[in-house]
Parts: structure tokens; sequence; C-alpha cells
């Protein structure tokens, strides 16, 4: 666990592993420079999309989980969010700010009325929470981390995952389909370790465009967990992200969570002392 | 029809309770333009329960209701921080009892009509004493008022905190008993224990990202004071530690002195903490250690603690357990229980809660105690739903 620190993360990972959700989220940044120029937002005509896939790697899966994060690399950002938490008919809203920077280094402020004040810092695997009604730091442990993120279907556990998805599962491209009118890829990334929380993956990847737009995430058994959209891509700063996710957490029953961002910075110069628990508890 | 004299008292107070807040916003509003806040926001919310069943052996069952509105802020101006959280209630029948019983006398910044003292109340402690709880009760309370100075040490690069003012304050990692807290400022009135605030100066540095030093003084409504330092730090992605030392002199004029560590650790999916805290006074010294595993099974979570003592006539012996079960993402159902071996007494209840109902929060709440020690055992019982919402935020 420890090497998560200093473990470069792919921006593929950020938007496709561990949390998924998390650069709606904004939670996560990758690590490294500015866009690549392969990164410029392109509406492209449909095309294969294993055509685009970059030939030189001898797994066109993995060459295009590389295209997918060199396309989408920044240093840090910083955006407000808001989420959407929908049970049947029932619907809780939340606002936060959030600022990530690197991989490891995340801090959400929310601020709607409920919560306002609350804060999480994630520092690596590192969770800790602030909550001003209690004066209190906490920090998330083992027990608590299956518990979803002030209620939403994104637990803790996701939002600490760091590992790239490169790193921790293979990848083959299983057929090519339309979604949303869309060329995609059908990846699927498996994984041996056991200490992941879905060994199975299923992403539907707009290669033209180099963004997923469909993930599904499988339990060991094969069950289906949760399905993840990408409901909305911008382009900012010259480079197409997924604005708007929604979680559908296929075990409950009519529940899913929406997550929208605005304001969205990148490549800001995040000071250090942003991401410490004087920062959660200023 | 005449309204009873002692009723349109009442009335009249009440009045002026839920005018109080106004008359706090009005100097917070006022004091932001010649200091420019950088950011001021606040929020108004309300919380309406109606309640049933019986708050003292022997007593008939009876209805109540109380209606609590809070409202609370903040503003920051550069590196200076104000916050404000005054709560103001009525409360009648049932909810009245409710409410006396929460009453302690550590508690400070807190009216009520009608007064309510230890003094008065025979000295009971959180019992609301001998002393009948009212019909109806109207109360303002002051839960935090106070300002925050954030920097930088200048040379050393290290953050620094300055606090003063009344605001929460809470030692030790248990979620029911904290035997490092010398502050005590837990309220076990409330379903699941929650620690409350209290007036208090507090300054802390922040040597690394994850690590805390804090030297706190703290002062309770029965002028009890205490003061000590904690230094508190993540053991990377595996737990977390503090230690801290103290010194308490309690109303009386006695004085304790206590060290305490604390510590958290993950082992597989159980999350374990510990305290232990060791107690000197005038004539004993006496430790206290405290122990709490939990653990998440899918959407349960289960947590179980334990606090002991050595060195005293009485072992102290206290249980607690936690069972959470996330029904969905906006519906959960809590369940606690407590054994105080000494006073052999069960307590415990289960809280529902449903949230984005109506744009409010639903809680349904079921309490008892069950009193062994008495011959034969009694027990008492209650019912209640509450709805809470925010009615405004500027």
């Amino acid at each position: 666990m420890k090497q998560l620190f200093q473990k470069k993360r792919s921006a593929a990972a950020l938007l496709l592993g561990g949390a998924l959700a998390i650069s709606a989220l904004g939670a996560q940044a990758a690590t490294g420079g500015t866009a690549s120029p392969t990164a410029t937002p392109s509406s492209g005509a449909p095309s294969s999309p294993l055509a685009t896939a970059p030939s030189a790697s001898a797994n066109p899966a993995l060459a295009l989980l590389d295209a997918i994060d060199s396309a989408q690399r920044y240093s840090s950002i910083s955006y407000t969010g808001a989420m959407e938490i929908t049970q049947g008919s029932r619907v809780l809203k939340k606002q936060y700010t959030a600022y990530a920077r690197g991989s490891d280094h995340v801090l959400l402020e929310f601020t709607n009325p409920e919560d306002r004040g609350v804060r999480m810092l994630r520092l690596g695997a590192s969770i800790w929470m602030y909550f001003p009604s209690e004066g209190d730091t906490i920090r998330i442990s083992g027990s608590l981390m299956r518990q979803g993120l002030m209620g939403s279907n994104l637990s803790y556990e996701e939002v600490a995952e760091g590992e790239s998805l490169r790193a921790s599962y293979s990848a083959e491209i299983i057929r090519e389909e339309m979604l949303d009118g869309r060329p995609c890829a059908v990846l699927k990334l498996t994984s041996s370790k056991t200490d992941i929380s879905y060994p199975t993956r299923v992403l539907w990847v707009d290669a033209s465009r180099k963004v997923p737009l469909k993930i599904e995430l499988y339990a060991r058994s094969g069950i289906l967990m949760k399905t993840i959209y990408v409901r909305d891509l911008q382009p900012i700063s010259g480079r197409l992200l997924p604005i708007t996710i929604e979680i559908v957490d296929a075990l409950k029953k009519n529940s899913k969570t929406l997550f929208s961002m605005r304001d969205i910075k990148l490549d800001l110069d995040l000071a250090d002392n942003l991401f410490t628990m004087q920062a959660l508890t200023r | 029809m005449r309204i009873p004299t002692a009723r349109r008292r009442a009335f009249g107070l009440t009045a002026l309770l839920w005018a109080a807040p106004l008359l706090w916003v009005v100097p917070m509003l006022c004091a932001v333009p010649p200091l420019a806040a950088q950011a001021a926001s606040g929020v108004f919310t309300s919380a309406t329960t109606v309640s049933c069943g019986v708050a003292a052996p022997g007593v008939p069952a009876r209805l109540g209701a109380d209606e609590q509105l809070d409202l609370g802020g903040s503003a920051r101006f550069g590196s200076l921080r104000f916050s404000a959280l005054i709560s103001t209630s009525v409360s009648a029948g049932l909810g009245a009892a409710a409410r006396w019983a929460s009453y302690n006398e550590s508690q400070t910044l807190r009216w009520s009509w009608p007064g309510w003292s230890a003094a008065s109340s025979g000295g009971g402690s959180g019992s609301g004493g001998s002393v009948a709880a009212p019909d109806l009760l109207a109360a303002l309370e002051v839960k935090e008022l106070a300002a925050a100075l954030s920097g930088e040490i200048a040379g050393l690069g290290v953050g620094f905190k300055a606090e003063l003012g009344k605001f929460p304050l809470k030692w030790g990692v248990g979620k029911a008993f904290r035997p490092s807290d010398i502050f005590r400022t837990m309220d076990y009135s409330a379903l699941i224990p929650q620690a409350g605030g209290t007036p208090a100066a507090r300054v802390s540095a922040y040597p690394s990202a994850l690590s805390r030093v804090e030297a706190v003084a703290a002062i309770d409504g029965q002028g009890a004071i205490a003061a000590g330092a904690r230094y508190l730090s993540s053991l990377g992605d595996f737990g977390a530690f503090a230690a801290s030392a103290g010194w308490r002199r309690a109303s009386s004029g006695s004085d304790e002195f206590s060290a305490s560590l604390e510590g958290q650790l993950d082992v597989g999916s159980f999350s374990s903490y510990a305290e232990i805290s060791a107690r000197h006074s005038a004539s004993t010294t006496c430790l206290y250690t405290m122990l709490g595993s939990g653990v998440a099974l899918g959407s349960l979570t289960l947590y179980a603690e334990g606090q002991g003592a050595v060195g005293l006539s009485t072992s102290d012996l206290r249980l607690f357990s936690l069972a959470t079960w996330a029904l969905s993402d906006l519906t959960s159902i809590s369940i606690p229980l407590f054994w105080f071996n000494d006073a052999r007494t069960l307590s415990g209840g289960m809280l529902a809660q449903l949230e984005g109902l109506l744009g409010g929060r639903l809680s349904l709440t079921a309490t008892g105690a069950l009193f062994c020690a008495s011959s034969p055992p009694t027990a008492v019982w209650s019912l209640g739903a509450s709805w809470a919402r925010s009615l405004s935020t500027y």
C-alpha cells in the first residue's frame, strides 16, 4: 500500500479505474505534465475504435488505455461539484468544492446546508473526514471504507483506490459496438489480485475521442455491482473531460448518484498546505 | 376563553426565544462590510418532533412535542474565522420531559424556562434530578460561538490555529466511551452519543500533513476546569494514534491528573481502536481501558465497545454496541445498546433515518431502558418521529 504514495497514476485510471466517478468528484488528477497534443478534443467522424488505437503496442486494449491516459493528463484540478443521490422518488442533493493534485492529494469541502463545513482529505490511501458539528477529525478505517461517501453510490474504498488500471489489470478488446450513436471498443479488464474492489471491469471506450462512455464493475462472483455512465463531456483547457457521470447501483433497486462538475480549472498551482490536517480543520 | 397566566408567559417567552436568532444575525451581518468577509454563510434549520411514551417508571404514558430551531453560520475574514450556532426550542409533555432529562450541570450558555439547575434538581447528573419535568419547557442555548485564527509560524513553516469561545471539543477514539477525554463533553442523552460544545481556548500546531499538537484549556457549567495537551498522528495507511496528558479540577476543588494513549488500527476488514488512561487524584490511582472494534458485512456495519476500570471500588464496566443497516443510500436503521454493569441498567433503541423526504430527513426512534437493580425491574420507553429540514440559507 505504501507504494501508492509514489506510484504515478494514469488519467485513464482516474477516469476508468478506481472510483471512476472520481474525476466527477474531482477527486483525482493524473500526475504528469500538460496535455498531450493528441488530447485536442474532437467530435471526430465515427471510425473503427481499433483503428485509432496505437499500433505500436502488442496489445491494442492496453494501447487504448494509454491513449486515453495521454489525452486527459493534467497535474491538478479544482472545481465546484454536485451530487444528486436518488433512491426511488427521493432525491438528496449535495454540493462541494474539490481540489486535487497528482494522483493522491484530494480535498473536498461540502457546501450544502446540511453538510456545510464537512471536509474530506485523501492522502494516498488514507482518508480523513472532518465534521464541524463535533469538531472531530475521523480517520476512515477498514470497516467504514465500504460505506458510501456522504451517502452516495461511491464508496470511500473506491475513492481511496490509487493504483492505475494498467498496473492492476490485464485487458482485451472483446467486441466493437455502438453506444449512444458512437462506435465503441468494448474492453474487458481482469485482475487476479485479491485486494481489489472489482476484479472485472468492462469498458465501452469511444476510441476516436479517447474517452470511456460506460463502465460496468463486477464482483469476483461475476455479479454486476455498479454501472457508470458518462452523461456529458466538455472540452476543458484542450482536453475532453467527463463532467457529468452517473453511477447506478445494480444491487439496490432504483439507486443511483449523479455527479457533475462546473467551474473546472486545470493545472493550477495548489499549495502544499491545502492537503493537510490544518486545511481539513480550518 | 381566558388563557392562564403561566401559559401567556410561556407563549411570550417562546416568541422571544424564536426571535432571538435575529438578534444574532443583525450584528453578524452588520459586522461584515467593514471587515470585507471573504466568505460568509449560514443556515437556518428546523426539527419538529412528536413523541409518546413513559418518561419515568410508574408514570402513565403520555404524548409530547418538541420544536427546535437552529441558526448557524460562519464568516471568514482572511485568516480569521467566526462561527456560531444558536438553538431555541419549545417542548411540551413527553418532549419537555426528554429535554429536561438531558440537562446536566456541565452545560454552559443555556437558559430555560422554567429554569433548571443542579441544585434545584437535587444534584442529579443527566437525569433531571428529583424535580419533576415541566409540562412546557422553552430553552435557548448557544451551542457554538467561537473565533479562530489560522496561519503559519514564521520561519518554521508549521501551520497553527488558535481558537477561543464555545466550540465542540472531543478527545478520544471511542464511539461511546472516551476515557482519555478530560473535558467530558460527550452527551449521552442522545440515542447515539455525541460531543457537545464547551467554553475553551485551544492552540494547535501542525508539524506534518497528518499530525497535530494541541494545548487546550476548558471550563464547564459546573465550574470544573480542565487543561491538557495532545499529539495526534496518522500511522500511514494503517491507523492513527494519539498521546495526551491533562489536569482536571472538579468544582469541589479536587484535582485529577491523567495520561492517556489512543490508537486505531486496521486489521483486514476490522477496524480496532483502544484507549488507556491512567488517572491520579489525591487518594487514588486508577486505570481506565476502552477497547472497541468495527466491521462491515455488506450493508451492515457493526461496532462493539467496552470500558472498564482498575483501581476503583467498582469495575465501572460499560458495554456498547451499534449495528447500522443501510437499507438503501437514503435509508438506514441503527440499533445502539448500552449496558452499565454497576447500575445494572440496559438501555438502547432503534433509529431509522430516511433522507430526502419532503426536502428533509425523517427520523423514527424507539428508545427504552430497563433498570434491573430495582425489584422488580422497571422500564421506561418512548416512540418518536422527527422531521428536520433546512428552512433557509444565506
